[in-house]
């Protein structure tokens, strides 16, 4: 949810897109704030992409609105990708460019373009200038990708898959630092990733889609809060998972079962003495956990809330 | 997949399916209507536009055996996916290159069989058929190597490949051997494309890249000091970006392949000059002619690929457009630098053509007298209609050069592959109705008179569609923002100047001989020609495929 109040910079209400017979997004309405760290989670092909693409103005929406900055993308692109740092899932660069080409190039699109801190990005990813792209190996490809988008400071930077071909130094030192800074600027990043520990390291909000639903949208700490990670024991052995409201996805055998359950404790506490069990053990789950327990396909019988 | 075999085989229709059948389909088709045409009339113009849509099927079932990277490319080099199956090299050259050789004989086979025979042509079958089998494996070996400058491909291709091409085909026109010896001949070719493929794909699966000149290497961790855009002046505003980008891309394209063409034109016309006995001065005004022709055929051809937002050549052209599509800048903004690269490519075109008639001359001058070719040439313009000619005609030239290169920019902007295919589907329709209509003219001059009678209603049809078009597509932009009130004055301005210089042109050159039409079917005439409607339906074309 978003604090009253707080500007968002992008807000996307009631969108669908279909590709053919695929449902790529069904009814997917987000806002994301400015000046945060909005981390977009899914499992591949979950329509992540077909998300961004659409806050690009890349995709028309067949329905539904998306605004960005208050513009459409789609009508007035000028003066919202003015404002937009991207960095593709495809690292789409032109390979027949140099990289001093291309920063050369970029450098005019751009009013805001900062030379030192394009330098400063230059040689803290040791990137030869004069390398042709279509030479660069494929982490040098996202390092050239991610100077692009960064160099002119975008109010909104827009990274898809932004991990992929970073070694982790670069990716746990360098990127989180970066989307760090970004945030502390009062500008926004928003990310798509399907490695977790990193969107639950380095993000505020988090909206995770699941074959183009969103199925939770919420800032970080207010999702950790809103689950719990159970291990309950019964008194007898049960040989089908437990029917427990707020759980969907079991795992165990006989007397012990794990889950992950969405509810406060006191709410929790009350379910789990009603089907005739006892915590054993009980923590705040990772964001992966979260993940697999509202995503996971390959489900067991339990009772879906 | 029991083996490896079935599987590239499988891949490769898998992948052409459609074309192969729709060839296939033709090929049902011209065998089951040319017997009857033929048993009707074997007139030349029949004959030669029959061979046209058979052309077409060949350079379909060719591009499609290549089994490259990018289909029908010749420079995309084996498809890398193959390179990581657990398969020897030899299965990824030999099995492609088998069904290549057995498909390609087995199509010229097919054509004479069912289609020349039938129809009571008795063309060869064993020699053209393994000519066209040496054909395409030579073919896929040459795509498989892996050289990325594609001028160097295609003049190794031309020094290797046009004498081994030339020998047979001497042979068997010589008569010197007997077609035993030319099968035989053809059949070593065919075995030493074997090795060279084998080279090829073995190299390029290691991940060499064979350069003349060693390029940089790259390297994590290389030193790295310089300053980005160092010692370069920054381009002053996005459109000066964006005209560099597209001079980068395809500025050297019609230039390049002028020059290239024009210097073995050069080496022909030297050749004849200092060896050819007498007349030298028809074969001169015909190079001349053809030369002053080059630009505005080659521009057509090459002009679709020029609307692409990427080099025609190494990459994957139409799929590139997010790095474009993302930068702010208006559709009609990318558009504007498209057109204005044509226009520098165009006059450096027509430089490169003015330097080779200089050098023509002087060629030309040591067999005719430079001075009396001079005069040969300048004389018939040195009058005051022939002056007066001479320079709005030189402007028009220039204008139909842009005009053919610019005619495919909306089709290329676009994106889409289907209209690209649909578009080349009906320029080849086109030709060929021309041609076969030219054909008939030249057997029945009797309907002649009553075509040109129809004419001005066609062109007053042409120009009123024209019209509409460009209403339609200019309200369209105008209305998506996509250009603005004042291009669109400026647009009709050129559109209306360029008119008026053409008719002047038509007026002078009438004022000798009668103009078969009236002033206003002329006027209809040259404006109907004229480009319009492009200008806003390239900005929409690019603004369907930027926000999809």
């Amino acid at each position: 949810m978003i604090a009253e109040g707080a500007e968002t910079v992008v807000e996307i209400a009631e969108l669908s897109r279909r590709f053919g017979r695929t449902v790529a997004l069904d009814g997917v309405s987000l806002d994301v704030p400015r000046g945060v760290v909005f981390g977009l989670v899914g499992e591949n092909g979950a329509g992540k992409t077909t998300l961004i693409k659409h806050i690009l103005g890349l995709l028309k929406a067949e329905t539904g609105t998306v605004r960005v900055f208050g513009l459409d993308p789609v009508r007035d692109p000028v003066k919202v990708l003015a404002q937009v740092g991207y960095l593709s899932e495809d690292r789409d660069l032109p390979d027949w460019l140099r990289i001093d080409e291309l920063l050369r190039y970029l450098r005019a699109f751009y009013p805001t373009w900062d030379d030192n801190l394009a330098e400063e990005l230059r040689q803290k990813f040791d990137l030869d200038p004069s390398a042709r792209i279509k030479t660069l190996s494929q982490g040098q490809r996202a390092r050239t990708g991610l100077l692009a988008a960064l160099a002119y400071r975008p109010d909104l930077l827009v990274l898809d898959e932004p991990s992929t071909g970073l070694d982790p130094i670069v990716r746990r030192e360098i990127l989180a630092a970066i989307i760090r800074t970004i945030a502390e600027e009062g500008r926004t990043v928003l990310f798509s990733s399907h490695l977790l520990d990193e969107v639950e390291r380095v993000s505020d909000h988090v909206a995770l889609i699941d074959h183009g639903k969103i199925v939770l949208c919420d800032p970080l700490d207010a999702i950790k809060a809103a689950h719990r990670r159970l291990t309950l024991r019964f008194d007898e052995p049960l040989s089908r998972p437990p029917a427990l409201l707020g759980t969907s996805r079991w795992e165990g055998i006989g007397h012990e079962w794990t889950t992950v359950c969405r509810g406060s404790i006191e709410e929790i506490h009350g379910r789990v003495t009603g089907v005739g069990a006892r915590i054993v053990e009980e923590h705040t789950p990772s964001l992966d956990e979260i993940f697999v327990a509202r995503v996971g396909s390959q489900q067991p019988a339990g009772v879906e809330a | 997949m029991r083996t490896p075999a079935l599987a590239i085989g499988w891949a490769i229709w898998v992948q052409h399916r459609r074309g192969l059948a729709g060839c296939a389909l033709a090929l049902l088709v011209m065998a089951v209507a040319d017997p009857i045409l033929f048993a009707l009339t074997r007139s030349p113009a029949v004959v030669i536009t029959s061979t046209v849509p058979l052309a077409g099927v060949y350079f379909v079932i060719l591009n499609s055996l290549l089994v490259v990277e990018d289909a029908g490319s010749l420079s995309s080099r084996s498809p890398k996916h193959r390179f990581v199956l657990p398969v020897r090299t030899h299965t990824l050259v030999f099995w492609p290159m088998l069904y290549g050789w057995i498909a390609a004989g087995l199509l010229w086979l097919v054509t004479a069989g069912l289609i020349h025979w039938s129809s009571g042509f008795q063309t060869p079958l064993l020699l053209p058929a393994l000519g066209m089998a040496t054909l395409m494996v030579w073919m896929q070996a040459v795509s498989w190597l892996p050289i990325p400058n594609i001028w160097l491909r295609d003049t190794m291709t031309i020094v290797v490949l046009g004498p081994l091409a030339a020998l047979p085909v001497w042979l068997t026109y010589s008569g010197l051997t007997s077609p035993a010896l030319v099968a035989a001949l053809l059949i070593g070719y065919s075995a030493m494309a074997y090795p060279l493929g084998l080279i090829a794909v073995g190299s390029d699966r290691r991940g060499e890249v064979w350069r003349v000149v060693p390029g940089s290497t790259n390297r994590e961790g290389s030193a790295t000091t310089s300053t980005p855009s160092q010692g370069r002046r920054p381009f002053r505003s996005a459109g000066e970006a964006q005209f560099w980008f597209e001079w980068r891309c395809h500025g050297l394209v019609l230039p390049g392949l002028v020059g290239l063409l024009s210097l073995v034109f050069t080496l022909l016309l030297t050749e004849i000059a200092f060896t050819a006995p007498r007349p030298f001065k028809p074969i001169f005004f015909l190079f001349l002619t053809m030369l002053v022709l080059m630009p505005v055929f080659l521009a057509g051809s090459v002009g679709p690929a020029m609307g692409l937002l990427a080099p025609p050549f190494g990459v994957n052209s139409r799929r590139f457009i997010t790095f474009v599509a993302i930068r702010p800048m208006t559709s009609g903004g990318v558009v504007a630098a498209k057109l204005r690269m044509a226009i520098v490519s165009v006059m450096l075109t027509w430089a490169v053509v003015a330097i080779v008639v200089a050098v023509w001359m002087v060629i030309a001058g040591r067999a005719l007298g430079f001075w009396a070719l001079a005069r040969a040439l300048f004389q018939p313009y040195a009058n005051p209609r022939g002056l007066a000619l001479v320079l709005p005609g030189a402007f028009l030239l220039l204008a139909l050069t842009w005009k053919q290169l610019t005619s495919g920019f909306a089709c290329g902007l676009s994106g889409r592959r289907w209209i690209a295919d649909i578009v080349a589907l009906a320029h080849f329709a086109i030709v060929t109705g021309l041609v076969a209509a030219g054909f008939w003219l030249v057997n029945h001059p009797e309907v002649l008179p009553r075509i040109v009678s129809i004419l001005p209603y066609l062109v007053v049809c042409a120009a009123i569609l024209k019209g509409a078009v460009a209403i339609v597509t200019f309200w369209a932009a105008l209305r998506g923002g996509l250009i603005t009130g004042s291009t669109v004055g400026s647009v009709l301005a050129i559109w209306l100047a360029l008119s008026a210089c053409a008719f002047a042109c038509v007026q002078l050159v009438s004022s000798t001989t009668p103009p078969a039409f009236s002033k206003p079917i002329l006027l209809l005439c040259i404006l109907a020609f004229m480009p319009l409607s492009r200008f806003a339906l390239a900005p929409l074309a690019l603004d369907w495929n930027r926000h999809r």
